[in-house]
């Protein structure tokens, strides 16, 4: 009888414990690589009393990081939703020569380093660059200033929404679009009342992936902004700043505002993952 | 509207998909485009959508350019195969999106939009389904609803493409007996794409035909039944035996049949292909005669015998009536002879052989 049973299950207990010794590996994974960096920031953080940790992030060059990348992410993410928005109605909805090329253009910043972005911002736009000469005459700052962090950021996240938006597109196809079409409504009405309706919720989610990346952006904003205190300073270059200076708690607090902005952010994406769903 | 298509020809690429298209449709016309797929009617159906355009070739309706409108201005009613609604819209949005996209000085009142898209909803026959999603809608409802879109804008020409090929087929044939009503109702040229022989029968006034991006026949349903133009066209109507035979003097003669009934034609002598379909044979018993019964198979109303025929491959399939074979005696094995009641002849070179006029006369 003992055997009869043992024959029917003949792996219950080895496969009953290795779906639970791969949770826990799970678990403790998340725990070590996830929640313990996100939880010592905040003990970090706070580990002088809520007063200190108030001051750090209300130092000047520390807000003024806050509002830059603030501000290159609210220029940023509308140019590139424009640009994701359009290219992947191109190339969802049309047939033309050079589509392979133009998707393959389109991954380019997913593939090349940040920091190699920068250096070729640098090789062009610098003094010594190739358009150097001509922005001197013309009195254009873009290297070290706001352009060149504009610039880079918008580089390293243009991907994003077309990214997002392409096999959403293609999986649909164009029927709706040519529904719209015989029903008398004009280009614009379709992309309005059609087109935008169907890709509302994936266009938010890739808004949102691209506001995350601009926000967190240090590698190619490194190398072209100068790091100038208080000017040309984003948030994660003053994290690092305030770091080298051995300002742990000034650092961690700006830190802080980087991760609460991050879980913010993922806290809306999963609710667009829902609200997509349904 | 009266539409007159005029050697449309059309590629992808390389590929040639319609090859000189040649159409006329009177107004008030209900047409089938009738063809396996790849046989060009879907492109044809577009191009006078405005939806594709061809590489050369004329369209002109009550005669005027249609090509050089947009499909915008044409005022086509499309409904297309998987309907293609807006699936982020109510049906009541539906329906009204080509009265709300309207230019403002052309723009109904709201009030007028509400009530011309109520009537719609009730002409369709899915009252109380206005606030619903396409999503929510079984395959027959939505089917309703893109027609009722379709008709908002009061279309000129109405133009479905496999109205019913994605419906299960009970509910197919209701809804073919009340799209033929609803035409007879609105009386607008109507023409819709269909690979199902059945439903371009049943439906339209006229069927055409078409194969590898030709036209091969157009006429009514019976005009295509009884005078199949081409092998091709007998072939796609389907169920027919094909014999080789004989003509002599105008007489098609097969060994092991009798064929004194079928029409004379005005061809030369030689080998010829003669078609004929299951019910247009008769059987008579004969001792003497080289055919022979090799199976028999009932369906209920009827009774299906393959012949083995000498000289041909393949069985000769015909099919008789419970009521006919009523005191008689057929069993497998037993020898008969065929007695041809009707057919047709073509010859070697796949074009009719014309009638006699003298014979088409006397049985006109």
């Amino acid at each position: 009888m003992a055997a009869a049973v043992a024959t029917s299950f003949p792996s219950s207990g080895s496969n009953g414990r290795l779906p639970l010794l791969l949770i826990l590996l799970g678990v403790v994974l998340t725990a070590l690589f996830i929640v313990a960096p996100v939880v010592v920031i905040f003990a970090q953080a706070l580990s002088k009393g809520w007063s200190t940790y108030v001051a750090g992030i209300l130092q000047p060059d520390t807000l003024h990081a806050v509002l830059l990348t603030v501000l290159v992410t609210i220029a940023v993410v509308p140019v590139n939703l424009v640009f994701g928005v359009g290219a992947a109605w191109l190339i969802a909805k049309f047939e033309f020569p050079g589509k392979k090329l133009l998707l393959t253009v389109i991954e380019i910043p997913f593939s090349i380093s940040p920091i190699v972005a920068g250096v070729t911002y640098i090789l062009l736009y610098g003094g010594q660059g190739l358009l150097g000469d001509f922005l001197m005459e013309h009195d254009l700052q873009i290297m070290f200033a706001l352009p060149a962090i504009f610039l880079v950021t918008l580089f390293v996240t243009s991907p994003f929404v077309a990214r997002e938006l392409i096999p959403l597109m293609q999986a649909q196809g164009s029927e709706q679009e040519e529904a719209a079409t015989t029903l008398g409504a004009a280009g614009w009405q379709i992309f309005w009342r059609v087109t935008l309706p169907n890709i509302r919720w994936a266009l938010l989610y890739g808004t949102i992936l691209c506001a995350a990346r601009a926000i967190g952006e240090f590698g190619a904003v490194s190398v072209v902004s100068g790091n100038v205190r208080g000017e040309t300073n984003t948030l994660p270059l003053q994290i690092e700043l305030l770091y080298h200076d051995y300002n742990a708690v000034g650092a961690f607090a700006a830190a802080s505002t980087l991760t609460l902005l991050a879980l913010l952010t993922l806290a809306v994406k999963a609710w667009l993952e829902r609200r997509i769903r349904h | 509207m009266a539409i007159d298509i005029q050697d449309i020809h059309k590629q992808f690429g390389k590929v040639p998909v319609l090859r000189g298209i040649d159409l006329k449709v009177a107004e008030g016309e209900l047409i089938a485009l009738l063809g396996a797929s790849g046989s060009g009617k879907t492109t044809l159906l577009r191009i006078l959508a405005g939806l594709d355009w061809p590489n050369t070739g004329a369209v002109e309706v009550d005669g005027t350019d249609w090509l050089s409108l947009e499909a915008q201005r044409r005022g086509v009613g499309f409904v297309f195969q998987h309907y293609a609604l807006f699936q982020h819209m109510s049906v009541f949005e539906n329906i009204a999106f080509g009265l709300r996209v309207l230019p403002k000085d052309k723009r109904p009142a709201e009030s007028e939009i509400r009530s011309r898209v109520n009537e719609l909803i009730g002409l369709v026959q899915i009252e109380g389904l206005g606030e619903r999603y396409p999503a929510q809608l079984s395959g027959g409802q939505r089917q309703r609803v893109a027609l009722a879109r379709a008709l908002a804008i009061r279309p000129k020409v109405l133009l479905l493409d496999e109205p019913f090929g994605a419906l299960d087929a009970r509910i197919r044939k209701d809804l073919r007996r009340w799209l033929r009503g609803l035409h007879e109702q609105l009386g607008m040229t109507t023409i819709f794409v269909t690979h199902d022989q059945e439903e371009a029968f049943e439906l339209a006034d006229r069927v055409v035909l078409m194969g590898e991006g030709r036209i091969e026949q157009v006429g009514t349903p019976d005009e295509i039944y009884e005078h199949p133009a081409s092998p091709f066209v007998a072939r796609f109507l389907g169920g027919v035996n094909e014999l080789p035979a004989e003509l002599h003097n105008g007489r098609v003669q097969l060994p092991s049949a009798d064929t004194s009934a079928v029409e004379r034609v005005a061809a030369g002598d030689g080998q010829v292909t003669l078609f004929v379909r299951p019910h247009e044979i008769e059987l008579i018993a004969d001792a003497t005669s080289a055919a022979r019964i090799s199976d028999v198979a009932s369906n209920g109303p009827s009774f299906r015998f393959d012949i083995a025929l000498p000289g041909v491959d393949k069985p000769v399939e015909v099919e008789l009536t419970r009521e006919s074979l009523r005191g008689r005696a057929l069993r497998a094995g037993d020898a008969v002879k065929l007695k041809i009641l009707r057919g047709r002849i073509f010859e070697h070179a796949h074009r009719p052989a014309a009638v006699a006029t003298a014979k088409r006369a006397a049985s006109a």
